[in-house]
């Protein structure tokens, strides 16, 4: 064989049997590999902090009802794109998406290191101005939020889960009632806003309309809107399962995280082996040249 | 974007890709390809272009699991290389001209058909404007009406057949070059037909995948013509893409549109994978499908004869369709986005993580044992399924092909057109060995 051939004819042919064969006689290797993965994992698994998930149901008051007069407007007046559900849910998502509610969770909770640990007091030890540090810790704040209020769907009973993961599951409890409560607030606040502008809308154009039929019929939506106002006072949504401190972690889920490792372990050790001797050749090479 | 998105894009990237050309010996392998293809959509996506929601770290730490398993599978089982090139013996050969005939009148007929309803096309957008037309051109209210199932089982992998065997034909020199013209021109009247730029995109694709791979095993050369000739599918789509945006899209220039479409099509199924991690859960929105997601065409192609055999029978495409079809806003502008989720959800809808782990790393395996068998044999079957299979693969990043019945009576038919009906196996000549 030539120099030239050496260099690059690395393997001949690959086959399984090949494979199989080079993993027996690499057993070791294989094994060691695989342990360590596993063993890691393992201790991962058992130092990683725990994590409790505390879940709440929600069902909006009439899922289909639209709140404002503007059939192209966003509900609740909101500009921001969202999903594709009936339009009190879309609004109770873009809502527990918005920063503007986020940030009534971030000024209740600023001090508390149970939610923000100790990010935000590691901003208020930087040298930099205050109005900067406030920017940030807001920032900081919201970003942390995003990541533990979490809610889906289920499209089938028009429903909202909302789940708050945090290591105090007490914590958790006490965080996902506010979060009700204060959700329920926000949102009631919003309807009867854009409903107090629809109908100042209503008044204007009856006052300026002179035709008695329209005007009858301003005055009809205007009645509807003022008994949507009071429906949408008193009730935006049920609690259908109400939050409770759960028994167990969310997180680490050891069996899961275990396997997944192990198997990965396991299809990388079969890597390094079938790339032994090609690495063995281009040593070789490389100490020959020497 | 947090900062260890990025190390652990280039790493992982960087890494495979120098794993696999030490192993082949090739740089431009499947597993550098697939690399190359899916870190850089996934850095584009990064960069939260068009208006598109930023998917969660948790949906990219799936993508780079799947991309991951890819390259382990693909690294592990592709070959080395053999240099200097030994003669690799030819063992498909045109032993029939009349066969190879059949094969050009069958193309014929193709063109025939598609000429009738493209006619049908062009008078029916003269009536209704081209999104609205788009919107119906599949259903049964569209252009093909009744006669949508032969479009599905026969014309449409027809086309694909006679574009990829007729590719690989023409870069080993073995057929002329009039059967390649041919099969372009049909896949284009196709596309008029459904005012569709998938079909010209997978002929390009096909056409500079098979001139890379042969520029690798020094098969041929890569010259000029060979670029500007994968241009014009480019030029194709731009053309396509403005003429069915631009009665929505007001003063949009033409390169605009392009791009939006760009990033909408190749990053916006990030998007929606994430969409569907957050509002399709296991036990809720959907059961385990155990195999059958990644089989879906399979389970289509047979599905006449299933529904008479078991009553009650429901294919999981209907399933998956029921959650895939629906229009969905990812932000901005992109507001009717449906259908294309990745094929970590068909993995995900299978078998949840352990899905994208074990199909990830077997299809890297299944495309690295194709890739050696056409460095070790060339024939036109295996140089077809290898660019079919590097095409699905990269599309991965949009959607499993595989659920749709194309994409497996391609398959089947590049194997058994080359195999049985057009060519013949001969006895490997020893002095070649």
């Amino acid at each position: 064989m030539t120099a030239e051939q050496e260099k690059i004819d690395f393997e001949d042919e690959f086959n399984i049997y090949n494979l199989l064969k080079r993993l027996w006689d690499d057993r070791k290797l294989f094994i060691i590999i695989v342990t360590l993965f596993a063993v890691g994992s393992i201790i991962y698994s058992l130092v990683v902090s725990h994590e409790y998930e505390v879940t709440a149901i929600i069902q909006p008051a009439d899922a289909t009802d639209e709140t404002t007069i503007k059939d192209t407007s966003p509900v609740m007046g909101f500009a921001l794109t969202g999903y594709s559900h009936l339009p009190v849910i879309n609004g109770i998502m873009i809502t527990l998406k918005s920063d503007s509610f986020l940030e009534l969770v971030y000024r209740k909770y600023e001090n508390e290191e149970k939610l923000f640990k100790k990010g935000l007091k590691k901003i208020d030890e930087g040298s930099e101005s205050a109005d900067f540090k406030a920017q940030l810790k807001r920032y900081e704040a919201l970003k942390i939020l995003h990541k533990i209020i979490k809610f889906t769907v289920n499209t089938d009973h028009n429903t909202i889960v909302l789940t708050v993961r945090l290591e105090d599951k007490v914590f958790a409890y006490e965080l996902m009632n506010y979060l009700l409560e204060s959700l329920r607030d926000y949102i009631r606040t919003q309807n009867i806003n854009n409903l107090e502008d629809d109908i100042k809308f209503y008044q204007e154009l009856t006052e300026k309309s002179q035709d008695p039929r329209i005007q009858q019929i301003i005055e009809q939506k205007l009645t509807e809107k003022l008994q949507k106002k009071f429906v949408l006072s008193s009730n935006v949504f049920t609690v259908v399962d109400r939050p409770f401190i759960p028994a167990k972690r969310v997180f680490p889920k050891r069996s899961v995280i275990v396997i997944i490792t192990t198997i990965i372990g396991g299809f990388l050790a079969v890597m390094i082996i079938s790339l032994k001797p090609t690495m063995i050749k281009i040593f070789n090479i490389i100490k020959s040249k020497k | 974007m947090p900062d260890h998105f990025y190390y652990i894009l280039f790493g992982l990237t960087s890494v495979f890709i120098f794993l696999s050309w030490l192993k082949s010996g090739s740089f431009f392998n499947p597993v550098t390809i697939f690399n190359l293809w899916w870190g850089f959509f996934l850095f584009v996506s990064s960069l939260e272009l068009a208006g598109l929601r930023l998917p969660s770290m948790r949906a990219y730490y799936l993508l780079f699991l799947a991309v991951t398993m890819f390259s382990l599978g693909g690294i592990t089982f592709i070959s080395g290389k053999k240099y200097p090139l030994k003669p690799v013996p030819d063992i498909n050969k045109f032993i029939k001209p009349y066969k190879l005939t059949v094969f050009l009148y069958f193309q014929i007929l193709m063109t025939i058909f598609l000429l009738i309803y493209s006619q049908k096309a062009v008078s029916m957008l003269a009536s209704m404007d081209p999104g609205q037309y788009r919107a119906i051109a599949l259903d049964e209210s569209g252009i093909m009406g009744d006669n949508r199932k032969y479009f599905f089982y026969i014309v449409l992998p027809s086309l694909y057949i006679n574009a990829f065997v007729s590719i690989c034909g023409v870069l080993y020199g073995r057929i002329k070059k009039r059967y390649l013209l041919l099969a372009l021109f049909n896949l284009l009247l196709y596309s008029i037909v459904t005012i569709g730029r998938v079909p010209v995109f997978i002929a390009m694709m096909g056409f500079s995948f098979g001139v890379i791979y042969l520029a690798q095993i020094r098969k041929i050369k890569i010259r000029l013509i060979y670029v500007l000739i994968a241009l014009i599918p480019v030029i194709f789509m731009v053309s396509m893409s403005v003429f069915r945006k631009s009665h929505a899209s007001g003063s949009k220039g033409i390169l605009d549109i392009f791009l939006s479409y760009f990033v909408w099509y190749f990053t916006g199924p990030f998007t929606a994978f994430d969409y569907f991690l957050d509002f399709c859960k296991e036990g809720i929105g959907y059961q385990y499908s155990y195999a059958r997601a990644i089989f879906a065409g399979l389970e289509d192609f047979f599905d006449p004869i299933t529904r008479r055999v078991f009553s009650g029978y429901q294919p999981i495409n209907e399933s998956i369709h029921g959650f895939v079809s629906n229009f969905r806003s990812l932000g901005g502008t992109a507001t009717h986005h449906n259908s294309h989720y990745t094929m970590l959800t068909e993995f995900m809808w299978d078998a949840g993580i352990y899905g994208i782990i074990i199909y990830s790393y077997l299809f890297g395996a299944i495309l690295s044992k194709v890739y050696n068998s056409f460095r070790t044999k060339h024939s036109i079957s295996n140089f077809a399924i290898l660019l079919l299979l590097t095409y699905l693969s990269l599309m991965g990043i949009m959607r499993w092909e595989l659920r749709y019945i194309w994409s497996w009576a391609t398959l089947a038919g590049i194997f058994l057109f080359s195999q049985k009906f057009i060519v013949k196996k001969i006895a490997l000549d020893p002095a070649n060995e």
